[in-house]
């Protein structure tokens, strides 16, 4: 079984991590105190484009994004979910795409420009925002904001996604409330009214 | 005795876990920490130009109770829905008494309550009222966000009575007459959840997202080997800046990993752990700091409660994958 492929290994030398093996698959956050924002060796300074802002964060370069935003930058509506990129409640837009922000480190992102929920639109207005209060989609909340941002940029790419699109792009994003049905005639929708 | 959590003892467990999950209204700033606000009780706000908010006590977990509450509150002290904002009451339990969910229980516990401070407000509104025009009590009437004078049609904003509503005695909670529900403008009729927009935009607060000052963000350090014990403990990192506030951590992973039995008491941080032999410090042994902190996050107060028990419960739980239950241990 090789469930380790997703994880980035902590690697701080001073002082060195004690974590030497393969990474375990329940260490859903991060494992070193470096990742954790604190000051330390390892670190080094970002500036991220979020939301068409420019954010300084330091931070050590396999820190995930996810992280650098909820922890370091204090947006918390992305939310953690699994840590290892299989349900999608951290979906952000990374230059439009819709990338897993646990899985994506603050290295990676570099002066790409980064979209969070928050930064969806100014005042809910978003096309896939609107229609998924008109549905009514949300039930506990938590997985939506990555729902959302997985939609968004569906909608984006493919304006007019047929339902087999629509099945194919949000089969990523995990609801334990499972408001599916919900979720894929908000799509339509969305899709309809952002003509 | 039992031998396993029955699952309203989990609740119980789980609800605890809930009190701090607030959802603040959709990017506004709460009504209550304006100063220029008639609180009639603990539950209603009012500010002069009739901005009017309910504090509902049952944490929101996707049930919709929130927006019943509202719902019921709203009914009572006839406003339009359209008028009404929502916060989060503030954890006070000694006010307010239902600040936990589950069970099923949040709606049919604040049935009576939020009704109840709905009419509060509303019958010191209407006195209030009958006051300023100085006419008979009988003659007003509530409606829609004011108080109605039927005999001249005169209206008065209930921000614009907010002031002088504020010294009227208020009419005992169980002593305020409810509306019958033949006369329900909200309950039992479909309504848009009232916690949707800030599910959508961001803004609402989940339990992970709460922030208060100093605070410190834990990591669980999970053995990373199979089967691995716990041989040694560094708690050299306190000293860099790791941690900032006196928090008690406990690492553990069934058999994998055991909290260090050197820092026991002194709610130290206890990062490090390396896999090997048991730890020697640990005196107790593995299965009964198993039993111990199982305990620990299950009640309050440790000392009460079924050891075997936990230990039966620790066992069920150790299937999962990763959990490593090996060994006859126990």
């Amino acid at each position: 079984m090789s469930y380790s492929a997703s994880r980035i290994p902590c690697t701080s030398e001073d002082p060195p991590c004690i974590f030497t093996g393969p990474p375990c698959i329940e260490m859903a956050h991060v494992v070193c105190g470096a990742e954790l924002g604190v000051e330390g060796p390892g670190m080094a300074h970002f500036v991220l484009q979020v939301n068409g802002r420019e954010r300084a964060v330091d931070a050590a370069p396999e820190m995930p994004l996810l992280w650098a935003l909820r922890d370091l930058l204090n947006m918390t509506g992305t939310k953690y979910g699994c840590g290892i990129g299989m349900c999608g409640a951290c979906t952000v837009h990374l230059d439009g795409q819709a990338v897993r922000s646990c899985q994506t480190t603050v290295n990676a992102v570099a002066s790409r420009k980064v979209t969070t929920i928050e930064g969806l639109s100014s005042d809910g207005s978003h096309p896939v925002q609107r229609a998924w209060i008109a549905e009514q989609v949300p039930q506990c909340g938590y997985c939506q904001s990555g729902q959302i941002m997985q939609a968004a940029a569906l909608i984006t790419k493919t304006p007019h996604p047929t339902r087999e699109q629509i099945n194919q792009a949000m089969t990523g994003n995990i609801c334990r409330c499972a408001t599916y049905q919900r979720i894929r005639r908000a799509i339509e929708r969305a899709a309809q009214e952002s003509v | 005795m039992t031998t396993i959590l029955s699952r309203r003892e989990a609740m119980k467990v789980g609800a605890a876990f809930v009190l701090g999950f607030y959802l603040p209204g959709h990017g506004q700033e709460p009504i209550s920490r304006n100063s220029e606000v008639f609180k009639p009780n603990a539950w209603v706000r009012i500010t002069r130009d009739n901005k009017i908010s309910v504090l509902t006590e049952i944490p929101e977990l996707g049930q919709g109770t929130r927006t019943a509450n509202v719902m019921m509150l709203a009914d009572e002290l006839e406003v339009e829905w359209s008028q009404i904002q929502w916060e989060q009451a503030p954890t006070i339990p000694a006010i307010y008494k239902h600040l936990a969910t589950g069970g099923s229980g949040g709606t049919r516990a604040t049935w009576l309550p939020m009704r109840q401070a709905g009419a509060q407000v509303r019958e010191m509104l209407l006195t209030a009222a009958a006051q300023q025009w100085g006419v008979e009590r009988n003659d007003c009437k509530a409606e829609n966000g004011a108080v109605l004078h039927t005999p001249t049609q005169r209206r008065l904003l209930y921000g614009e009575l907010a002031e002088s509503a504020s010294t009227i005695p208020a009419v005992k909670l169980d002593q305020v007459p409810l509306k019958g529900p033949k006369d329900f403008r909200f309950i039992g009729k479909p309504a848009g959840r009232v916690d949707t927009p800030g599910k959508v935009d961001g803004t609402a607060i989940f339990g992970i997202d709460v922030r208060v000052p100093g605070m410190l963000f834990a990591v669980i350090a999970r053995c990373p080997h199979f089967g691995g014990k716990l041989i040694s403990c560094d708690d050299s990192r306190r000293e860099s800046g790791l941690r900032r506030s006196p928090h008690r951590f406990y690492a553990r992973n069934g058999r994998q990993f055991e909290r260090c039995g050197r820092h026991r008491g002194r709610g130290d941080l206890h990062l490090g752990c390396i896999a090997g032999p048991k730890c020697p410090q640990d005196r107790l042994g593995q299965g009964a700091w198993r039993a111990r902190d199982h305990r620990r996050l299950t009640r309050a107060t440790p000392g009460k409660g079924s050891r075997s028990g936990h230990r039966r419960f620790r066992r069920s739980r150790q299937c999962y994958p990763g959990s490593g239950r090996r060994g006859k241990e126990n």
